[in-house]
């Protein structure tokens, strides 16, 4: 409510006008008795109230400005610069004009008084009273002689004797009374006054102390009498008589002396109208200043808020700008030349907002697309590395990283260097691709073989293609299952050929062996019979064993399908060890830790499998007193995944060096009759249940008695894990 | 699109601001018409007064006391007239928000001093009729004393109606003269007047009541 009424130019234009209204109308009704009796206080109160608004007014200015000032609002230093100089133009202007007219009232005023003419009057004003004294006087003296001639015998006194004391003082009226006043006898030149004109009381006053008495009233429409009275003592008696002689004065005398009171009565008054005057003049005048200044105070206020305003929105409409906000116009108060400058900023700011529009626009279309790329490059089975121009690591996808083994997120902006610290085996990799890089080659490709740490083998295809803006960008992709695949069915359709081209002839040589054997046995003699039977039993057997071996490619040419199960592959493994439990020859050693473990696998297969090796343990350390086998399982997490570790080490003299690289190859073996064909099965199984196997030879065997051994690692991914390790390890201790 | 000029005032701002202005000088009018009465003003005070049946008329008789500030005497002996104003009114009794009033008499006198021949005179503005006194105590006495003044004829009022009467005298300061009148305005020397002195007219039997 109190913003409301004190807001906006016209609400103090309007007030203003007030106050100068009521100040008129106090003026007026100063002027007008009847007016003033009605109005002036009621005026006084409207121009007390509005002073106050107008005082309240400018201080609610003031202190608004003083708050802008502290918050260093734009426009604030402005504005109070205007105001002091706005205040400063009108003050002293005024201030001077205001001394002047002081100064000039004093000086007015005074100068209607005069010492001499203040001196004169006071003269004329004692001459007057002295003539008329000495003419009070010579009257009394008159009538009391008079008095004291014919009045002597008061018993006899009568109309006549009052009538010569009358005619021989020449006074108008004479009368007689009793000290109460009544009248005793009365004598008068006028024939038909019958009543008498009696002092006051009071007049009567002097004579109760013994003191004759005369007065003269001088007042305009007064009777002009000069009034004497004769106290005349009874003998005899306290009580008195009063002889009251009136006589008018000379119309000339009463108008002269009238004429000097009149004067001097005005003069006197005007010396003492002096004082009030000036201070009513001074009053009028500061109120006026202070109406004037106030005014003044607040048209400034008003006049810099009005200036200062367009440049504080443009002020603000800048800051929002610059802080990004494109959609607040700046008000237009006016058309005048900031209301234009108003327009053209609103106009910049359309426009700006118009391109800032499209440029969100094309940004969000380049996000959206960097996203896309981003989900592409995040779902490709192929690592992507781009390299910056100083061959930093700029971008690469989460492919990158599971492919070599190595966060490569966290090497952006590193060197490609850096992740052979986290990982050596990448060494050789990255040294071929940055030659490649340094030799400027835009685009190339590569095949590289990388060793794992565990021995595992990765073949990896490189691709390195040079960017616009001297980037690069570098394609891996791991081929290590395409190439198993290749080199699978290429072993896969060698090893059905071979069972194909040699089980056809088997047969016919077998059944022609038994058959000579069947025909010619009976005919020959003894010695030739018995070379014969055994060239065909030879051929027969060799035809047998022969047959098996083509038995065994074809099964490796052709597995059957997978029956996949999740199983406890810990309890599996360690059923199959039990088998073999029962050889004395053989001594088990178990250090396990993966009971309850998961693994989606077909348990036939495994079965197989862990024959298989155990099978070979035993045969590579039949020569030993003592076959020892170790099993060991654990869990390994690598890149987020969680796999099993299974571990069968013997004590036997380990893989021969030079077969240790392809050992898992087929018809790669060092035993006599071996066909070369039970670890790539063992192999082709693991990997068609995503494992991987590798084998290697141990120079430190500390658990085991013997120096020596060969050590095969199966790792298997985990479908779920029913118990945590250590839940398992805890109840294996106890 | 064009900017268009934005306006901030409205007509209900502006009827808020002048019923601001007026209810506000309504409360300072009064206390300045109330703070002078509240003070003990003993200058000028209405002593007693009763009125009566006198043949067709009812009459008053008072007592005032008036006497004067020393800056009043001061003005009156610089040749200063002051205009002493005595108000009588009646009105109908009812609920005090809603008397009536019947009759109000304002008699005007103004005093005024001659130095030639000492005398204060007192002349009933009026009737312009004058007495001369040869002291200022003598004309306020004079002036202080009220007696068989008519004051309503008895026919305009109704014997079953109670009236009420109220006398004050002051000190009209609207008569002075125009350099004096804004200074005596707000001087606590110059507001002399008399509190009202009431009394009731209860069936024509005149009963004195303060």
């Amino acid at each position: 409510m109190i913003k409301l009424i004190f807001s906006g130019p016209a609400t103090l234009l309007i007030i203003l006008l007030m106050l100068f209204f009521s100040l008129y109308m106090i003026s007026s009704a100063s002027m007008d008795a009847e007016q003033f009796r009605q109005l002036y206080y009621l005026l006084l109160a409207v121009n007390l109230v509005i002073l106050v608004m107008l005082i309240f007014l400018i201080a609610r200015q003031g202190f608004r400005l003083r708050c802008q000032l502290k918050r260093h609002v734009a426009g604030s230093q402005l504005t109070l610069r205007m105001v002091i100089i706005f205040v400063s133009l009108a003050v002293l202007p005024a201030l001077t004009v205001y001394s002047f007219s002081i100064h000039f009232i004093h000086r007015s005023i005074d100068s209607w008084f005069d010492v001499a003419v203040e001196q004169a009057l006071e003269d004329a004003m004692d001459l007057s009273r002295s003539a008329m004294d000495e003419k009070k006087k010579t009257m009394l003296r008159q009538i009391r002689r008079l008095s004291d001639e014919i009045l002597v015998d008061l018993n006899q006194l009568s109309i006549v004797s009052l009538r010569e004391l009358r005619e021989k003082s020449g006074v108008e009226e004479v009368t007689l009374m009793t000290s109460r006043r009544g009248i005793l006898g009365s004598n008068s030149i006028e024939e038909e006054e019958i009543i008498p004109d009696l002092p006051s009381p009071e007049l009567l006053l002097p004579l109760r102390q013994g003191r004759d008495h005369v007065v003269l009233d001088l007042s305009k429409g007064g009777d002009r009498m000069i009034r004497v009275l004769v106290r005349i003592n009874i003998k005899n008696k306290n009580d008195f008589l009063v002889l009251q002689a009136l006589s008018p004065l000379s119309v000339r005398q009463h108008r002269l002396a009238a004429s000097v009171q009149q004067a001097y009565s005005e003069y006197k008054g005007l010396v003492y109208l002096r004082k009030p005057l000036k201070l009513s003049f001074i009053l009028t005048l500061s109120l006026v200043l202070l109406l004037g200044l106030l005014s003044a105070v607040w048209a400034a206020f008003f006049s810099a808020k009005r200036i200062a305003s367009p440049i504080r929105d443009l002020a603000e409409g800048t800051k929002a700008v610059a802080e990004g906000e494109y959609h607040k116009p700046i008000p237009l108060l006016n058309d005048d030349d900031f209301g234009l400058l108003i327009q053209s900023f609103n106009k910049m700011v359309r426009r700006l907002a118009q391109t800032h529009n499209a440029l969100e626009e094309s940004h969000q279309q380049a996000k959206q697309q960097r996203d896309y790329l981003e989900v592409v490059l995040n779902n490709l089975s192929s690592g992507i590395i781009s390299l910056s121009q100083v061959k930093e690591i700029r971008t690469s996808n989460p492919e990158a990283s599971l492919i070599l083994g190595v966060n490569v997120e966290y090497y952006h902006n590193f060197s490609l260097f850096q992740l052979t610290k986290e990982k050596p085996e990448l060494e050789t990799l990255i040294r071929r691709i940055m030659t490649s890089i340094q030799n400027r080659v835009k685009y190339w490709s590569e095949e590289v073989t990388l060793t794992e740490v565990d021995g595992s083998k990765k073949n990896l295809l490189c691709r390195g293609n040079a960017l616009v803006d001297g980037g690069y960008v570098i394609v891996l992709e791991n081929v290590t299952s395409l190439v198993q695949a290749q080199r699978d069915a290429a072993w896969g359709e060698v090893a059905r050929r071979l069972a194909h081209e040699i089980k056809n002839p088997l047969t016919p040589i077998q059944l022609s062996a038994e058959r000579l054997r069947h025909k010619y046995l009976k005919t020959m003699d003894k010695k030739d019979a018995e070379t014969l039977d055994r060239l065909t039993t030879t051929i027969v057997n060799q035809v047998d064993s022969m047959k098996e071996m083509v038995k065994a490619f074809s099964e490796y040419a052709k597995m059957p399908e997978l029956k996949m199960q999740a199983l406890d592959i810990e309890k599996l493994l360690m059923e199959v060890v039990e088998l073999y439990h029962s050889n004395d020859k053989l001594e088990i050693r178990q250090d396990l830790a993966i009971s309850g473990t998961l693994v989606e696998a077909d348990q036939g297969r495994l079965r197989q499998v862990f024959h298989n090796l155990i099978k070979n343990a035993l045969e590579a350390a039949a020569h030993q007193d003592k076959v020892i086998l170790r099993v060991q399982t654990r869990l390994l997490e690598e890149n987020s995944r969680h796999w099993c570790l299974l571990e069968l080490i013997d004590n036997g003299p380990g893989f021969p060096e030079e077969l240790l690289n392809n050992i898992f190859d087929p018809y790669v073996t060092n035993k006599p009759k071996g066909t070369g064909l039970g670890l790539a099965i063992v192999k082709k199984i693991i990997e068609e249940h995503g494992g991987v196997i590798v084998a290697e030879n141990i120079s430190n065997q500390s658990m085991l008695s013997a120096g020596y051994g060969a050590k095969v690692v199966i790792k298997l991914p985990i479908v779920d894990k029913l118990k945590q390790p250590n839940e398992a390890l805890q109840e294996k201790n106890f | 699109m064009m900017d268009t000029p934005r306006h901030n005032f409205s007509g209900y701002q502006l009827i808020s601001m002048v019923l601001f202005i007026v209810i506000g000088s309504i409360i300072v009018f009064s206390l300045l018409n109330v703070l002078p009465r509240l003070l003990d003003n003993k200058n000028f005070q209405v002593l007693s007064a009763k009125s009566y049946p006198l043949k067709s008329n009812i009459a008053i008789d008072a007592l005032l006391k008036i006497n004067f500030t020393k800056e009043v005497v001061d003005a009156l002996e610089n040749g200063i007239p002051l205009t002493i104003a005595v108000e009588v009114q009646v009105f109908h009794k009812q609920t005090w928000w809603r008397n009536t009033l019947i009759k109000e008499s304002v008699k005007l006198f103004e005093l005024r001093y001659h130095p030639l021949t000492n005398i204060h005179e007192v002349k009933n503005r009026a009737t312009n009729e004058r007495y001369s006194f040869n002291s200022r105590q003598e004309a306020m006495a004079i002036l202080g004393t009220i007696q068989g003044a008519q004051l309503i004829e008895q026919k305009m009022l109704d014997p079953d109606k109670i009236y009420c009467v109220q006398i004050r005298t002051l000190l009209d300061i609207s008569y002075l003269p125009t350099a004096l009148r804004q200074l005596a305005a707000v001087s606590s020397s110059w507001r002399l007047e008399s509190s009202w002195y009431r009394w009731t007219l209860k069936k024509l039997q005149p009963e004195q009541t303060k």
